[in-house]
């Protein structure tokens, strides 16, 4: 068994337990890494083995998804996609009348206790399959009331995630659509428009959709110092973390913003901020670099798809997955409003990492099945 | 085709989001490093004081009178203590829960739990790990001698601040400067690392007292026994070194515990020995006599006739005697403290001679030993004296002193006419000794206040089996609501010893005496003769009076003298 982990080209199913798992391995590999990197991370943000453990316990879950959707054909998941959708739909309305809520918004659905998920989460996925599946029905380029259905089918089940409220959540659904869109040949006149239209509706989306809070975030990043205490708090804090690394960071455990309290939320969303902080900029850079590879990888796997769909919603849940990277990055870093999106794989909590890793398994039933 | 294109702009796309991360973390952490690095540390990082060590105070042998000993005070922020917790603090630290309560309520940063705990008690309460507890080192004074040295060293406060006594008078020197210490800090304010220290404390300084804690037992001892005996209001006794102007020993009583101050009263706290001026009563006819041959007016031989014991010096006042002495001389009116004597003295000499020598010897001025309610005496001084001013001044009545001025006063006489200012701390400084009075002069006093302690005299009392002495009794009419008062009496003795090479001065005031007994000669001699005794053993001074009678009666009787005395 060779692997070479430079070679992100490199084409899986040479190797035999791989390919009867139906596992891409350089990516396999990768996620492994950003995993236990992960879990590593959270030891020093939370500070309570307890943490690690349930965090291991959903990675756990995860990686069987993962698992048993490699399995499956692209075409199984292409025609699942729609029954999904329509039941991810059922789920968000459900939420919305019957769900269970932590600090000012309900999220979850189940059985509190024992079993619980947050609907918007699988629509990460469904949306993007719904999408590429009605898109692939159609004659590619996509025409202009194609386009227009997609972006319907993602916005409605973001509109129901937004009523939660969740906007990170729903941005990215909206994301996740539009990139399959983009991919699957949209013309140049439809994204410049579609620009110009997302500018010219920025005003009644702030003044309409926009919770005092959203906005209140979003004023907070252009001026932290106005609220330090309040809403500004948390940017100020992470900033200060991630600056007072420095190049090599103070060490692992070693951080004095995040160990003492200062930072807030350390070990969900501003997860990034702990590890800024203990591991300085080398690695900050070390870990964006291996997000960036894991992107690549799955771009590389989009390419090399055996059918569009499948080209799509690996292409769509790649980029997704990125945009989430940069998403929570961004707004830990203070260069986008704070969203409440987590670090992906790396952040404590929900059904956000079973639903990645979940993806993750769909791009590898895509790279496992390309040839008949 | 186009979908090539399309890709190379989506990876294009993620390049440029990447850097846009990695350029925002380069500034934030190179470009804005120094800044932010500060930032963090001001918010975890900060100085808190330390408490500085108090000095300790010592006496002239360096045994410890009073040290300062770590303790914790505990405190809450209610901002992070949570009410519920209360209970459970209360029990820890044996404080009162409704107290805690009432001060949680009122106080919205920072209140105490509990003052001064033990180290370790402290560490266990703090262990329990309730927020919002906090501990602060501080210090508490303890004075091992107790009660014996509560007037001298006086005590501080809670917050360590003298409040009397040298503690209060030499507050400044004690107190240190207290240092900072960097540490960090959470969120909730509690203390997790120590970093450095930016400035450590400075102890306050050491302070040497001139007294000699095994003699200031002594006599603190026998004069408490004393002042139990004759029931008196107050007593109060100064040992004093004349040579140097060290005060050995000042004891009063009643006194109090300066380690357990809750059944303290305000009249326990008086430092009689300084604060309190009364008048001396007969142990100042020395001074008139000391003025009178300094004048050049008498001789020692010179005769008074003091028959029939009294003398009406018109407008209803008549100076008595206790008897009808007949005819003295200076050295009669001296031993037999004859008012009528010293009387026609005074009035030959008139006040303003009186006066002068008086205020030279120290009278009517503060000492300067710089006590707090360090009392001046008072001294009148009129242009134009009445007889009668004369005459009760030449005795005693009309002017004050302290305990100490009077001490002062005889260790001019036992200097042979050398002022030396008494002392209480050995570092201070102290003005030059000065001659006030020719020693010629001096040793004629000498010579009477000898004989005032041999046959005959009023402070036969005040003799010592081994020492020889000299002193002058007293015997005041305390003053009352209504005047002076017919039935109450202060007794006093002042004296030295050995006669000849005196060592020691001692003044000994004992203050309205229930008993029997109220003459200074029956009260305050024999005081004087203990203490005067133990002291001078203490101090290892040869024992003069012995030798005298080794001298008389040969070696045996001496030998066998000293055998029974050292067995005593």
């Amino acid at each position: 068994m060779s692997m070479r982990l430079g070679a992100l080209a490199m084409t899986s199913g040479h190797s035999g337990w791989s390919k009867r798992l139906h596992m891409d391995v350089p990516l396999l590999l990768m996620l492994l890494v950003l995993l236990a990197v992960g879990l590593v991370a959270l030891y020093s943000a939370s500070g309570s083995t307890i943490h690690v453990q349930r965090q291991g316990m959903r990675i756990g879950i995860g990686l069987l998804a993962m698992l048993v959707l490699a399995q499956l054909d692209p075409r199984t998941i292409r025609f699942g996609s729609l029954p999904i959708y329509i039941i991810s739909l059922i789920f968000l309305v459900m939420v919305l009348y019957v769900g269970t809520g932590a600090m000012g918004a309900t999220r979850w659905l189940g059985i509190p206790g024992l079993f619980m998920f947050q609907p918007a989460e699988i629509m990460k996925l469904a949306a993007p399959a719904m999408i590429a599946w009605f898109l692939t029905q159609r004659e590619l380029p996509p025409r202009l009331w194609h386009v227009l259905a997609s972006l319907v089918l993602c916005l409605f089940p973001a509109f129901l995630v937004v009523q939660q409220p969740d906007l990170g959540t729903a941005l990215l659904i909206i994301a996740s659509g539009l990139f399959v869109v983009f991919l699957a040949g949209l013309s140049w006149l439809y994204i410049a428009g579609g620009l110009l239209a997302a500018v010219g509706t920025f005003p009644a989306l702030w003044l309409l959709v926009l919770r005092d809070y959203q906005r209140q975030r979003i004023l907070t990043l252009f001026d932290p110092e106005k609220d330090p205490l309040g809403s500004g708090w948390n940017i100020i804090q992470s900033q200060t973390a991630i600056g007072s690394g420095g190049w090599d960071g103070k060490g692992y455990l070693m951080g004095t913003q995040s160990q003492l309290n200062f930072l807030p939320e350390s070990h969900t969303d501003f997860i990034v901020a702990v590890m800024a902080e203990e591991f300085g900029f080398i690695g900050m850079a070390l870990l964006l670099c291996l997000y960036l590879a894991i992107a690549a990888r799955g771009l590389i796997i989009a390419i090399n798809g055996r059918d569009t769909f499948g080209r799509l919603l690996a292409g769509g849940l790649t980029l997704t997955f990125f945009i989430y990277v940069f998403v929570n990055v961004g707004m830990v870093s203070g260069i986008l409003p704070v969203v409440g999106v987590p670090l992906p794989l790396v952040s404590y909590g929900g059904t956000s990492i079973v639903t990645l890793l979940a993806g993750f398994g769909i791009i590898m039933s895509v790279a496992t099945h390309k040839k008949l | 085709m186009t979908a090539r294109w399309r890709l190379y702009l989506v990876v294009l796309a993620l390049l440029l989001l990447l850097s846009a991360l990695i350029g925002r973390v380069v500034y934030l952490q190179v470009a804005e490093q120094q800044f932010l690095i500060n930032q963090g540390q001001m918010r975890s990082a900060r100085e808190v004081e330390v408490g500085a060590h108090r000095g300790m105070i010592l006496d002239r042998h360096g045994t410890p009178l009073a040290v300062s000993t770590p303790v914790v005070s505990l405190w809450g922020d209610p901002r992070h203590l949570s009410e519920a917790d209360l209970p459970r603090l209360a029990e820890a630290t044996g404080a009162s829960l409704e107290t805690l309560r009432q001060r949680y309520n009122i106080h919205r940063a920072f209140f105490y739990i509990r003052r001064q705990l033990p180290p370790e008690q402290a560490e266990d309460v703090l262990a329990l790990g309730i927020p919002g507890v906090y501990g602060r080192q501080e210090y508490k004074r303890f004075y091992p001698a107790g009660e014996v040295t509560a007037h001298i060293l006086g005590f501080t406060n809670i917050d360590d601040h003298g409040q009397e006594g040298v503690e209060l008078a030499y507050n400044d020197m004690l107190v240190g400067q207290s240092g900072r210490s960097l540490v960090l800090q959470n969120l909730n304010g509690q203390v997790v690392r120590h970093v450095e220290t930016v400035r450590a404390p400075q102890p306050g300084r050491d302070l040497q007292l001139t007294i000699d804690l095994d003699l200031q037992y002594k006599v603190y001892r026998a004069l408490k026994s004393a002042w139990q005996y004759h029931q008196a209001d107050w007593a109060s006794a100064v040992v004093l070194d004349p040579r140097t102007g060290d005060v050995l020993a000042m004891a009063n009583l009643p006194s109090y515990n300066p380690n357990d101050r809750s059944s303290i009263r305000p009249e326990y706290l008086r430092n009689r020995a300084i604060t309190d001026a009364v008048e001396p009563g007969s142990v100042m006819k020395t001074m008139a006599v000391l003025a009178a041959l300094n004048e050049g007016l008498v001789t020692p031989e010179d005769r008074f006739n003091t028959s029939p014991g009294t003398m009406n010096l018109g407008n209803g006042h008549t100076i008595r005697d206790f008897r009808d002495y007949g005819e003295l001389d200076v050295t009669g009116i001296i031993r037999h403290s004859s008012n009528v004597g010293i009387s026609q003295l005074a009035l030959d000499m008139g006040g303003d001679r009186l006066w002068s020598t008086l205020y030279s010897l120290g009278f009517g001025q503060p000492i300067g030993v710089g006590f707090p309610g360090e009392a001046t005496g008072s001294l009148p001084n009129r242009t134009n004296w009445s007889d009668v001013q004369v005459a009760t001044q030449s005795y005693g009545y009309g002017m004050t002193a302290t305990p100490l001025q009077l001490a002062q006063a005889y260790a001019v006489i036992a200097n042979d006419g050398v002022l030396v200012r008494p002392r209480i701390l050995q570092q201070s400084l102290q003005a030059p000794p000065t001659r006030v009075l020719p020693s010629s002069v001096v040793t004629d006093v000498q010579r009477m206040l000898e004989a005032a302690l041999g046959d005959g005299g009023t402070g036969t009392r005040a003799r010592m089996p081994l020492y020889t002495a000299a002193g002058k009794t007293g015997t005041a009419h305390t003053v009352g609501l209504a005047g002076y008062d017919e039935n109450a009496y202060r007794g006093v003795f002042v004296g030295y010893a050995p006669a000849d090479d005196p060592e020691l001065v001692i003044s000994i005031v004992v203050n309205n005496p229930r008993g029997e007994e109220y003459f200074g000669g029956a009260v305050a001699a024999p005081i004087f003769s203990e203490v005067m005794q133990a002291s001078l053993a203490h101090i290892g001074a040869t024992p003069d009076r012995l030798f005298a009678e080794r001298e008389q009666n040969g070696l045996t009787a001496w030998t066998d003298r000293l055998r029974r005395v050292t067995h005593e």
